[in-house]
């Protein structure tokens, strides 16, 4: 009862936030986020629905499927993530970027890798093993997008904040729950399927909280100065490191 | 089970991210006044309070500890090494803020810079981190043992800590009239209001 109260009651709040979303411009400014929850609430619902209606093997195959359109449109999350929050910031968003990407395809192509070589196994345990890989590279990727942010100290705003903590909680909580069902089986499914209800519900009200009024990006009122100028500040602030270091290295040897 | 821990490992690394990023506060504008004035008292205090060679001799001083133990009581010699002992976690101490002080002015300035080099940013930052870990060490060794009965670690930092001022103050001098030229010229036409 408890857990239909918990599910009914994301479809609400889904639906409240996108309402939000279309009449401030946060729907304008984070389209992909938007997208990414209208396709949450729809698949839940038809999810829904087919559970009531079909076969277990049916529901079974209806959920990995929308499962996996929903990891693909979160990967579009954190990379809306990635380019809103540092759209004032070139180089650290190539950065960013670049080692994000990186590793992104480095845990993809183990995934695929890992799929090929266990074609054989169960497709319902490889299909958690493959979405926890997935989402691991999610995690990895934001991840590292909160590490530029946190490393050059980006301002961002309010909206973006909650997307990142509420989505953040909600792909950490989905790696858990897939790590543990993978090693200890479909029996601990009943067990966490709450745990992963609560938190997703914990996502959503801070998402309606963070995103209630559009708050733009703090915009950097400074020009970007020359590259040239970047390679001689780095130069110098390297040298003043090496030294420093070399002398409280010596200090304590 | 090791991809068990793995991946739990994972999870929880991230939430723990997300939690300082909840509770981060906000960042200075780019270039203010402040940030400026930050960045060379932390240059002048690392140039001239805190690395010059005499402080760091007499803060690190044996024979300060054999003087005191030759003429003194226990009383006296206790007193001398507590004081000895906070004065060498001052040191390390301020050296750790100023290091971080520093850290915080580069990643400020140089989030501005469209080309940044992915290979130098990364050196930089385990450049920093690496300093920033070492004077926590350093920090640990002088809680726990104290500079004079750590010697054994701290003793030759006080015959070489001496050169650390002199190739300090070589290597901090993009503050100093002669290197400041670049310095200027990229951050005094920015600075915000």
């Amino acid at each position: 009862m408890l857990t239909l109260m918990v599910w009914w009651g994301t479809f609400v709040l889904e639906a409240v936030i996108l309402l939000r979303c279309y009449r401030n411009r946060v729907l304008q400014t984070y389209p992909f986020f938007a997208t990414y929850l209208a396709f949450v609430l729809l698949s839940s619902m038809s999810e829904y629905v087919v559970f009531k209606t079909r076969s277990g093997s049916t529901y079974q195959y209806w959920y990995w499927s929308m499962e996996f359109v929903r990891v693909i449109l979160g990967y579009s999350v954190v990379l809306e993530v990635m380019e809103r929050g540092l759209e004032s910031y070139e180089g650290p968003r190539r950065l960013g970027r670049n080692a994000g990407l990186l590793v992104f395809a480095f845990i993809v192509g183990l995934t695929t890798m890992q799929w090929v070589v266990r074609w054989g196994l169960p497709s319902l345990r490889t299909s958690v093993e493959v979405e926890r890989n997935l989402r691991s590279a999610e995690l990895v990727l934001l991840a590292v997008v909160l590490g530029v942010i946190f490393y050059y100290r980006v301002p961002i705003g309010r909206n973006l904040e909650g997307i990142i903590i509420g989505y953040g909680l909600c792909v950490a909580t989905v790696v858990a729950d897939h790590a543990l069902r993978s090693y200890l089986g479909e029996r601990f499914q009943s067990t966490f399927s709450v745990a992963a209800g609560y938190s997703y519900l914990c996502s959503l009200m801070i998402w309606l909280v963070f995103l209630w009024s559009y708050q733009p990006n703090p915009v950097p009122v400074r020009p970007n100065p020359l590259s040239s100028d970047y390679d001689a500040l780095a130069q110098r602030v390297r040298k003043a490191l090496e030294s420093t270091r070399g002398h409280v290295k010596r200090a304590g040897s | 089970m090791i991809q068990l821990i793995l991946f739990l490992g994972l999870g929880a690394v991230f939430l723990v991210l997300l939690y300082f990023f909840a509770r981060r506060k906000d960042p200075k504008p780019e270039g203010g006044a402040q940030a400026l004035l930050q960045a060379h008292h932390a240059i002048s205090s690392l140039r001239t309070g805190l690395l010059p060679m005499d402080l760091v001799d007499r803060v690190f001083a044996q024979d300060d500890l054999n003087f005191v133990i030759s003429k003194s009581g226990k009383q006296v010699r206790e007193l001398f090494r507590r004081e000895r002992k906070r004065m060498a976690l001052l040191w390390v101490d301020q050296v750790r803020r100023h290091v971080s002080s520093l850290r915080e002015f580069h990643s400020g300035q140089s989030r501005l810079y469209a080309r940044l080099n992915f290979r130098t940013e990364l050196g930089l930052a385990l450049q920093f981190s690496s300093l920033l870990v070492l004077c926590r060490v350093l920090q640990a060794i002088f809680y726990v043992q104290g500079p004079y009965s750590a010697r054994h670690v701290v003793g030759p930092a006080v015959s070489v800590a001496g050169k650390v001022c002199a190739v300090s103050e070589r290597s901090l001098a993009f503050l100093e009239p002669t290197g400041s030229d670049a310095f200027r010229g990229s951050a005094g036409p920015h600075v915000a209001a």
